[in-house]
């Protein structure tokens, strides 16, 4: 696996730079201006979600995939890598946004709010539901899978306004239930038992996120 | 005799495309042509043999592993030439050697290196500068740099000068002289495979047409010239294929000690090249 992670840092490494400065400012400095991290959190976690994908993209237009997949190697441990790999990602970009936050100068948030559980939690939430969405489409139809997804999110906005007019209730209030479905967990479970309870979601989604791009790698051909 | 490949009622369907039942076997200590027109499903075979592609039937084996569920330690025996390479466009060459090396266990650095200089090729230019044929000469080099046992190479001589082109032959007839590597070779250039072909397998829609060695198959077929008597119904089953010129009937006949003995002076009966074959077998070239 360590092997097809080094290919991977190699390969797009130029990408890898330029990305991996470029969000973490622009989601500190963004998060910095707010008073609460929560906004900050979810829409970062879904542009870090975005760039392994973006990242693996390059490798359908380099036509490389075809390449790797004759190295010995099976479809199976390059998809592991691609997960370990995008985790490592997500997790370096998320880091580095959040210090970025704190240290911003002019920035209304203290370490306590941005590395609060909750917000921890919530970030890591809204990363793996995104990913683990996106992996499977991705590897099924390759940068088409990216565009369908964010064709599917403008949809999805259609669908939500429909809703709203037909319960006369909106689903950003769902949405906006999130932090609070967190918070209140918290509160009945205490920080370790949220974070178990999380770490447990975050993990079972990953593996059946894995298990559906791996069925549908195991069929794809080049 | 111990094959390096063996391949058995390999099948794959897609579209309107169809290989059937596909069988060959390429004997270690031998290069193995595989020649067909375009669409004939060389490349699909390839594909099938290093599972890029999912096969609907048969088997495939290397060295008596089955491709699939043996896939890393097959792979890591074969050297591969792609007929258009796609490395890491933007890596300079030397890099590519890099992020290939590590998967696998006999990888020789040195020997790369000076595989580049045989080659021409400028280590620190990137890959996506290089001609086709710089491609093909590079794609070469690191099919050669891990000590393979069993090369493929799909049409790996198109695009290369002359000169490197007989270097490259000269390369894969030196390579199988261990004899436990093998070589399998698929090209449209008949005449390299003239020149060092052991066997030659013809594909055409998908299906062998035949699977022997050179020697035996420039032995027995021949391109058959002469008048319209030859289309006589005692004659024509001689034939595999016929073509009705303005000036008289040309053939081709993979029983040339026959059609010598049954037609005599009547005819003029030379031996066939790959190319003849090649050209008379495919579809709209009167084959029967």
């Amino acid at each position: 696996m360590l092997k097809h992670i080094l290919k991977d840092l190699l390969f797009h490494r130029r990408f890898l730079l330029t990305f991996g400065l470029f969000y973490p400012l622009y989601i500190g400095f963004f998060g910095s201006r707010l008073s609460t991290p929560t906004v900050a959190a979810i829409m970062g976690a879904f542009l870090y979600a975005l760039v392994p994908i973006m990242l693996f993209s390059r490798e359908d237009r380099f036509k490389s995939v075809g390449f790797s997949l004759s190295l010995p190697t099976t479809r199976r441990e390059m998809l592991r890598s691609h997960y370990v790999l995008s985790w490592a990602l997500m997790a370096a970009l998320y880091l580095a946004a959040s210090l970025l936050m704190i240290v911003m100068p002019g920035g209304k948030l203290g370490p306590a709010k941005v590395f609060s559980l909750q917000t921890i939690l919530l970030t890591l939430a809204t990363m793996t539901l995104t990913f683990a969405a996106l992996m499977p489409l991705f590897v099924r139809f390759g940068m088409a899978g990216l565009i369908v997804f964010l064709i599917a999110m403008q949809v999805l906005g259609v669908v939500f306004l429909l809703f709203r007019m037909a319960i006369g209730r909106s689903v950003i209030s769902v949405v906006r239930a999130l932090p609070r479905i967190v918070a209140a967990l918290l509160a009945a479970l205490g920080p370790a038992g949220a974070a178990a309870v999380a770490l447990v979601f975050i993990l079972a989604i990953n593996v059946i996120s894995f298990g559906i791009s791996a069925r549908l790698f195991a069929g794809k051909e080049f | 005799m111990d094959n390096a490949l063996e391949i058995d009622r390999l099948a794959k369907s897609y579209g309107d495309f169809r290989l059937r039942d596909v069988s060959f076997s390429v004997p270690r200590g031998f290069i193995m042509g595989l020649i067909g027109p375009n669409g004939a499903g060389k490349t699909t075979i390839i594909k099938l043999i290093l599972n890029l592609i999912r096969r609907d039937g048969g088997e495939v084996q290397i060295f008596g592993l089955d491709n699939r569920t043996r896939e890393v330690e097959v792979k890591r025996r074969i050297g591969f030439v792609h007929d258009s390479p796609c490395f890491f466009e933007h890596l300079t060459l030397l890099n590519v050697g890099r992020t290939i090396a590590p998967f696998y266990p006999d990888w020789d650095g040195l020997l790369f290196e000076r595989l580049l200089r045989d080659f021409d090729l400028p280590p620190r230019k990137r890959f996506a500068k290089l001609s086709r044929g710089m491609k093909m000469k590079f794609a070469s080099a690191v099919a050669m740099s891990h000590k393979a046992d069993l090369l493929i190479l799909d049409e790996p001589t198109s695009g290369l000068d002359p000169i490197f082109r007989r270097a490259l032959l000269g390369r894969l007839s030196a390579f199988i002289q261990d004899e436990g590597k093998a070589v399998l070779f698929s090209t449209h250039i008949t005449a390299d495979l003239e020149r060092i072909a052991d066997f030659i397998t013809f594909i055409r829609e998908g299906e062998v047409v035949f699977s022997a060695s050179k020697d035996e198959i420039l032995g027995l077929w021949a391109v058959v010239k002469g008048g319209p008597e030859l289309l006589a119904e005692d004659k024509r089953s001689l034939f595999k294929a016929v073509r009705k010129r303005e000036f008289g009937v040309q053939a081709l006949t993979a029983k040339a000690p026959e059609a010598r003995r049954r037609l005599g002076p009547s005819a003029v009966i030379e031996k066939a090249t790959l190319e003849d074959i090649m050209f008379y077998l495919s579809k709209g070239n009167g084959h029967a």
